[in-house]
């Protein structure tokens, strides 16, 4: 056998010896292991299905689809009421009064009479 | 069940490269898959390096720590995991070697000259001893020659991953290997006989 032989022959057989890892070594690798491992991750919160969820995700959230509602729901009042201040005030707007005519408080003359 | 845990059956059959990630988002089984893979491996290259057991476990624990540390910022595909991990015990082993050398009793005037050293470690060995024999006539070498050959002739490892593993050339690589040869045929070539080899080459003949 040639020297390069004898030696390629001892490298085969290193090889081929795997060290077994200690039971002990095992245990410390792996209490390390457990104590840097990030928590898993909680599972996102699934949306809630039906129509209020779809038009929430429209809207941008809740918080967003309840404050058109409550402007929905104050003009919706506004028309079917018709207070009239808001009504002069709409005249005044579209032009159908002047600024001479309009008022928006009750006659003190009405009050004092009244009393 | 988290959405990154596999099942652990089919965890066998996952990369390194997966499993790391898979350890960074919190798998439970992740890190035991690994620690059987790679942990033997360093141990045993770190023992080839080190001719110290209790050493070379202690590496082997450094090493694995400083996977879990990393695996948060671990790059998929960048680089492998166990040539990653290679180069963590070769930097280690070279730290206790180089400690050893500074503790106090012991010089570099008296550290074991390359050969001498080395043919008086496998003196009188038998045939059983022969990897024992390897060891002394590799714990000889200079240090880089030592890893370089360990990495491409026992570990089995490729001149590009050696390098990577080293912070050196593949040429480079080829040069330690080859000198390191040598060194190591030099060694061992005066005890063909004790180590059994002179009766097979009368056999052959």
């Amino acid at each position: 056998m040639a020297r390069e032989d004898d030696l390629d022959a001892l490298f085969a057989q290193a090889a081929s010896q795997e060290l077994a890892l200690p039971d002990r070594l095992t245990a410390r690798i792996l209490a390390e292991a457990s104590a840097w491992q990030a928590k898993p991750a909680e599972p996102a919160v699934p949306l809630k299905s039906g129509w209020f969820a779809v038009l929430s995700g429209w809207f941008g959230g809740t918080g967003a689809l309840a404050g058109m509602s409550a402007a929905t729901l104050t003009g919706l009042y506004l028309g079917i009421v018709q207070p009239t201040p808001i009504l002069a005030l709409a005249a005044l707007v579209s032009g159908s009064t002047t600024i001479d005519s309009l008022d928006l408080l009750p006659a003190s003359a009405t009050l004092l009479a009244q009393e | 069940m988290p959405r990154d845990r596999l099942d652990p059956a089919s965890l066998t059959e996952v990369s390194n490269d997966t499993l790391l990630v898979l350890y960074a988002n919190g798998d439970p089984d992740a890190a035991r898959h690994l620690t059987g893979r790679l942990a033997p491996r360093v141990l045993g290259y770190a023992t080839r390096l080190l001719a110290d057991r209790a050493e070379a476990e202690d590496v082997t624990q450094e090493a694995m720590l400083r996977l879990w540390k990393v695996a948060p910022e671990w790059r998929s595909g960048e680089a492998q995991v166990s040539t990653w991990l290679y180069r963590v015990a070769t930097n280690l082993c070279t730290d206790l070697r180089r400690a050893r050398l500074r503790r106090p009793g012991v010089t570099l005037d008296e550290a074991p000259e390359v050969a001498d050293g080395a043919r008086a470690a496998v003196a009188g060995l038998i045939e059983a001893d022969r990897m024992a024999a390897l060891h002394a006539a590799l714990a000889a070498l200079p240090d880089r020659q030592r890893q370089a050959v360990v990495l491409r002739h026992i570990e089995g490892l490729t001149n590009p991953e050696i390098a990577l593993i080293l912070d050196v050339g593949v040429e480079a690589v080829e040069s330690l290997t080859a000198r390191g040869k040598r060194a190591l045929t030099a060694v061992l070539a005066g005890r063909r006989c004790e180590l059994g080899y002179e009766d097979a080459m009368e056999g052959e003949a």
